[in-house]
């Protein structure tokens, strides 16, 4: 088989064609012969009664053939001339055109093919049997014809429908091209090519399906490159800090109070950068799922408030009130993971808010789930931002970015890791906020 | 030369406030973007360094509206964004450099001074007027060949004139110069150095005009 579809196609195409063409044609040469022996046979029958009642007895037991001259001279003359044979109803021989003819008597009426001859048998009432025979070269002459015609017509057709068929099928399968040579191009720095797409048939389709997948792929992958940039600046950052603080600590002879100084600088730089390397590392271990989450019945009330009595000196400090209120909630899961979840939602609510604000955690339950709130009278967060809280390393409000918050909440990592914990214990995580209302962020996890 | 560093990060502007402050460089540090519209509207800057992911006003959107307000100030774009597209961006906005975080210091002042010596229209690093020598990446200063020990404002004030030369430069443009919005010095400061960098380095080198200012001859 060639490699080609259009080749392979073409053959088939045009091997059904032929088959097709021949079938038709042999049809049509055997119905052209079948026609032309019923003629012949339809003369010969005619020719047969005409002699059969030309049989005259004279009643001595002899017989006589009376027809006109005129008749009896189209029999015998050429070789492809009719002849006849006529035989009494006991068998016996009374007249033939040809003495060369078998004289054999043939029986009852019947019509038979013998030596390329064909030949009519009529038992007329008198009980004489007439044979009317004569050559079949006519007919065959005919059906040579119509075959000869036939198949010089049909090779024609073939080979007119076969360039046709190249062709059309070239015209077809030319979009097949197109996208082959796009999808060839297509590469890392060269995502934006899309296939032409001009028709809406099959090949259309296929062509439009695939721009959508080269749509999706050049979104995953731009995702990736700016989540790999992201990361990378939130590295970068505090390490040209850390790098160009201890550049100018080394530069020079410094007073001990500089080298604290520069060591501070340093030590929350390197926090920073601890801070985003674990939570990239969490998210780089949860993608790959293989983060075993441990299953024990944790109280999301009292992990609310080991979490708000940790966070509260940094809470203080930045003149946020935090509190905890609600019920026990009991629910099957990782304590260490849901402490996270909780810590990260808490110091995001303390970090984006101003003083005089208040963060408050509370528990509840519900059939079948408990729920676990965290609400601030801080800012609030843009209709704009909002279905974006969750991506890695999205940020609101940049202006607020830099504060302190805990865990990897400061490298924007923590909504992430957060949503990313609910999920894997079976819940959900969902954000509610509005500019100049407050934020409120619910947790629901199966009971 | 006074310099605008645009950094929100609290920790590496508070660095390159003092390691600029420590080169000779009058520094004022902004935190976000319309901090540093509103000074380098109303400061004339010698060079900016500018981060891009700024709050407010990012640093790109900053850079768009000096040069649309017609800012002729060198813009050394300080970032820890390094994709070839984000430097593109950058230059064609109006950056006269680019430098990706981290950095190294000395790379940062190299620039920072290479920046500056262009927009001033003298590239080469080393000034002559005259029997004065100026090498303006080591501050190093001779006259006849022998060296020339010079307080800071006073080298500040001296690479000002000789950047400048050939041009009547005011006291006023002087004093912006050589110190930031930190100092709060008298009026009479500029004269004090000019007459320091005088005693230093012969009289004739800066010449007064009388009610207006000082000038170096070309």
């Amino acid at each position: 088989m060639p490699s080609s579809l259009r080749a392979r196609l073409l053959l088939w195409y045009s091997a059904v064609f032929l088959v097709v063409l021949s079938t038709f044609a042999a049809l049509a040469v055997w119905s052209i012969w079948r026609s032309g022996v019923d003629d012949l046979d339809e003369r010969l029958g005619a020719m047969a009664a005409q002699l059969g009642s030309a049989v005259v007895a004279d009643g001595t037991g002899r017989f006589e053939v009376n027809l006109a001259e005129a008749a009896f001279a189209g029999f015998g003359e050429a070789d492809d001339a009719p002849y006849y044979a006529i035989w009494s109803a006991d068998g016996s021989l009374i007249d033939r055109s040809d003495p060369f003819i078998d004289a054999a008597f043939p029986g009852g009426s019947t019509a038979r093919t013998r030596d390329e001859r064909r030949e009519v048998i009529v038992r007329a009432e008198s009980g004489t049997v007439v044979l009317v025979g004569q050559s079949l070269a006519e007919v065959y002459a005919s059906v040579w014809a119509a075959t000869t015609a036939l198949g010089l017509g049909g090779a024609v057709a073939v080979l007119l429908a076969f360039f046709g068929a190249w062709l059309l099928l070239g015209r077809a399968l030319a979009p097949i091209g197109r996208i082959a040579r796009t999808a060839e191009a297509m590469s890392e720095s060269n995502l934006g090519l899309r296939i032409d797409v001009s028709t809406d048939d099959e090949l259309g389709r296929v062509a439009a399906a695939l721009n959508r997948a080269f749509d999706r792929i050049q979104e995953a992958f731009e995702r990736q490159t700016r989540f790999t940039a992201d990361a990378s600046h939130e590295l970068r950052t505090p390490l040209a800090s850390q790098i160009a603080e201890l550049e100018w600590a080394l530069a020079r002879p410094r007073t001990p109070a500089e080298h604290e100084g520069s060591l501070n600088v340093c030590m929350r730089a390197a926090q920073r950068m601890r801070a985003v390397v674990e939570g990239l590392l969490t998210l780089a271990r949860a993608d790959a799922g293989a983060v075993a989450m441990q299953r024990e019945e944790v109280d999301l009330a009292a992990l609310a408030r080991e979490v708000v009595d940790a966070s509260r000196a940094l809470a203080d400090q930045r003149g946020v009130h935090l509190r905890t209120e609600g019920m026990p909630a009991i629910v099957r899961g990782d304590p260490d993971r849901l402490r996270e979840l909780i810590t990260n939602l808490v110091s995001n609510a303390a970090q984006y808010s101003a003083r005089g604000d208040e963060v408050i955690c509370s528990t509840s339950v519900a059939p079948g789930r408990a729920i676990l709130e965290v609400r601030d009278t801080g800012p609030g967060i843009g209709a704009a931002d909002l279905p974006h809280v969750f991506e890695r390393f999205y940020r609101a409000n940049k202006a607020r970015s830099r504060a302190v918050g805990g865990a990897a909440g400061g490298a924007g990592l923590g909504l992430a890791i957060s949503k990313w914990i609910a999920e894997s214990h079976g819940g959900r995580i969902l954000c509610e906020s509005a500019l100049g209302q407050g934020t409120r962020f619910t947790v629901e996890l199966p009971a | 030369m006074r310099i605008l560093v645009v950094e929100d990060e609290p920790d590496l502007a508070a660095t390159l406030h003092k390691a600029l402050t420590e080169e000779g460089f009058a520094v004022d540090v902004a935190g976000d973007g319309e901090d540093a519209l509103w000074q380098a509207g109303s400061v004339n800057y010698d060079a900016i360094v500018l981060d891009l992911m700024l709050p407010l006003v990012d640093g790109l959107t900053v850079l768009a509206r000096l040069r649309a307000a017609g800012s002729r100030v060198p813009v050394l774009v300080l970032t820890a964004r390094d994709s070839s597209a984000e430097k593109v961006g950058a230059l064609n906005t109006g950056a006269d450099d680019y430098l990706t975080k981290p950095f190294t210091f000395a790379e940062l002042l190299a620039r920072i001074r290479a920046l500056i010596r262009r927009a001033a229209g003298s590239p080469a690093p080393l000034l002559r007027l005259g029997e004065v020598t100026i090498e303006t990446s080591s501050h190093r200063v001779t006259r006849a060949g022998v060296d020339v020990e010079l307080a800071p404002k006073e080298y500040a004030l001296l690479e000002y004139l000789a950047l400048h030369r050939g041009k009547l430069v005011t006291r006023t443009t002087l004093h912006e110069h050589i110190y930031d919005e930190r100092d709060a010095t008298m009026s009479n400061v500029v004269d004090v150095y000019v007459a320091a960098v005088r005693r230093k380095l012969g009289r004739d080198l800066i010449r007064t005009c009388r009610g207006e200012g000082y000038i170096i001859d070309a």
